[in-house]
């Protein structure tokens, strides 16, 4: 569910240049209703497959990718125009094509705009885009379930006393933000980001202190809403996938909020709720991702840790830590990845390492359903590729490989 | 001829994570009537936040409530009434532990762990005795009488 910008797509380059250079190639895997269309009619993609669609039909180069929990988001430049691409579960119009889809999913373009797509985020039935100028300036544009206040539009199912269904099935834009957004990522039902003024805001689902308010918050929030212990610092990184969040910043300080039930917020112990953001005392953090249950930090010496409950990465023998513990990989690792129950690591040879709980979608790639202790290597076809960016969905994922 | 053991009812719910996935609650019916048991009735719900207090009462209070409350009223959901000889235990055991994020490791056959998400959203509901399922039914379900079926 956490965000990457992989590539920079830069407007207005030639269009010969931009397909000649354009060599990246799409990879997917898990289960395929969330995924754009592959040939293969079954329900889980075991191994990646290789797609072509959205970069053949657009004649572009993929731009930011995003995987929320049974939907994608693909977004694509041709060197004058972006495009977004959305595929998967449309219940709630978390695809942006303005309809809801009731029978099974759906695909189709959310959004075509002049400016670029920065960065795209997903959550349980929510997305985000968020495009920028050729100033730099940033706008967001929320669709989705909104019955939590989670697309920050100032709805929600709070605005009424009778049961009904709050939701946008195309991108509406939301104001309220000061600065441009650096940073953006979705927890299941609620969304955390960060501007270049110096500010943190969150909205949507509140009860676990997902928002990270105040002892006294925990209620949900319809519009971005200043987290205050963050004012004032510089965000390096944001992470978030189910329930809570961890906050990298440029001094290396990580810092956590929301649920911590299984230690996964780092603080030595189990904690239900934290309402405001706590620092962990851990620093010399270069990265960082949030599972549900267990989170993973990455050091500046190229090491992975992991903290809380699941298929940690620490082998069979070990599915429960209160304190980080290394994750054995023998290669220098430089992005790390994590959904609910899988997490990923990107080394510095372009190799990708999976590990997690496995399942009916085969989301971890590795060609079964099985639960897997240890990384593994993920192997995409005979020739060998490199993997320069990942978006893990709860069961898929979309990979951009060189 | 021995006497019938008989019927048992109880309530499901496929909560609203379920049901925003439209190729689920399909799916999940036919796994129920594969184990024997009967579909009687079933219901699509959306719930306001009175609603949900209404039905966990005996929560209020606890930490948890307010998430639960939370999560019953995110989207559409469904209540079914199911029965056999053993209905409460029947589909207890079919959906699993109360937390997914274990049943995942140490009951992974069960529904929770196949497509429970989180522990919060843990997918499913049903009864936990006779007396509970008699409640329950007759809130969701005013026209059903379990003394009436079991004649």
């Amino acid at each position: 569910m956490l965000l990457r910008y992989s590539r920079k797509c830069t407007a207005g380059l030639q269009r010969s240049i931009h397909t000649a250079t354009n060599a990246n190639s799409l990879w997917v895997w898990g289960l395929r209703s969330s995924l754009p269309p592959v040939t293969e009619n079954v329900e889980s993609i075991v191994q990646p497959k290789q797609i072509i669609e959205p970069i053949q039909h657009h004649d572009g180069k993929i731009c930011s990718i995003a995987a929320g929990w049974g939907h994608s988001l693909i977004a694509t430049s041709d060197g004058y125009s972006s495009t977004v691409h959305s595929y998967g579960l449309n219940r709630s119009g978390q695809l942006g094509i303005g309809r809801q889809s009731f029978d099974s999913c759906d695909r189709g373009v959310a959004m075509v705009s002049d400016d670029q797509i920065k960065f795209l985020a997903a959550g349980r039935e929510h997305s985000h885009i968020v495009s920028q100028d050729e100033q730099g300036r940033t706008k967001l544009f929320s669709f989705g379930n909104n019955m939590y206040g989670q697309l920050g539009t100032g709805k929600s199912k709070h605005d009424s006393p009778v049961a009904e269904q709050v939701l946008e099935s195309t991108p509406v834009q939301v104001d309220g933000i000061d600065g441009n957004i650096t940073h953006i990522a979705c927890g299941l039902d609620n969304t955390v980001l960060a501007t270049d003024k110096k500010h943190v805001y969150s909205m949507g689902w509140g009860p676990d202190g997902q928002l990270g308010l105040g002892p006294d918050s925990s209620s949900d929030r319809s519009t971005p809403t200043l987290v205050p212990l963050m004012e004032g610092k510089h965000i390096s990184k944001l992470a978030g996938s189910t329930d809570f969040s961890l906050v990298l910043t440029d001094e290396g300080k990580l810092w956590t909020w929301g649920n911590s039930e299984y230690g996964q917020g780092m603080l030595s112990r189990k904690i239900d709720r934290i309402l405001e953001p706590l620092e962990t005392g851990i620093s010399d953090v270069v990265d960082i991702a949030a599972g549900g249950p267990f989170s993973i930090i990455l050091k500046g010496n190229g090491e992975v840790y992991s903290c809380g409950y699941g298929a940690l990465g620490l082998g069979k023998g070990i599915i429960e830590t209160l304190e980080p513990r290394r994750v054995q990989i023998d290669e220098r690792i430089t992005k790390i990845f994590a959904v609910q129950d899988m997490a990923a690591a990107i080394s510095e040879s372009g190799q990708l390492y999976i590990w997690g709980l496995g399942g009916h979608a085969g989301r971890l790639g590795l060609g079964h359903l099985e639960h897997v202790f240890v990384p593994q290597k993920v192997l995409f076809d005979d020739s060998p590729r490199i993997v320069l960016d990942l978006a893990l969905g709860t069961s898929h994922a979309i990979c951009i490989c060189s | 001829m021995a006497a019938r053991k008989p019927l048992q009812y109880t309530l499901a719910l496929l909560k609203p994570d379920i049901c925003a996935n439209p190729l689920l609650p399909p799916k999940i019916i036919d796994t129920i009537r594969a184990r024997e048991l009967n579909v009687l009735e079933q219901k699509p719900l959306l719930w306001s936040q009175a609603d949900a207090e209404a039905f966990y009462g005996e929560h209020r209070g606890k930490f948890f409530f307010e998430r639960l409350c939370g999560y019953m009223t995110s989207g559409p959901f469904m209540a079914l009434v199911l029965s056999s000889p053993n209905a409460i235990k029947d589909w207890r055991a079919l959906i699993g532990p109360t937390h997914p994020v274990r049943a995942r490791i140490n009951a992974p056959d069960t529904l929770r762990a196949l497509y429970g998400l989180t522990d919060t959203r843990n997918s499913f509901h049903g009864s936990d005795s006779p007396e509970n399922a008699r409640q329950e039914i007759e809130f969701f379900f005013k026209d059903f009488h379990i003394d009436a079926h079991q004649k």
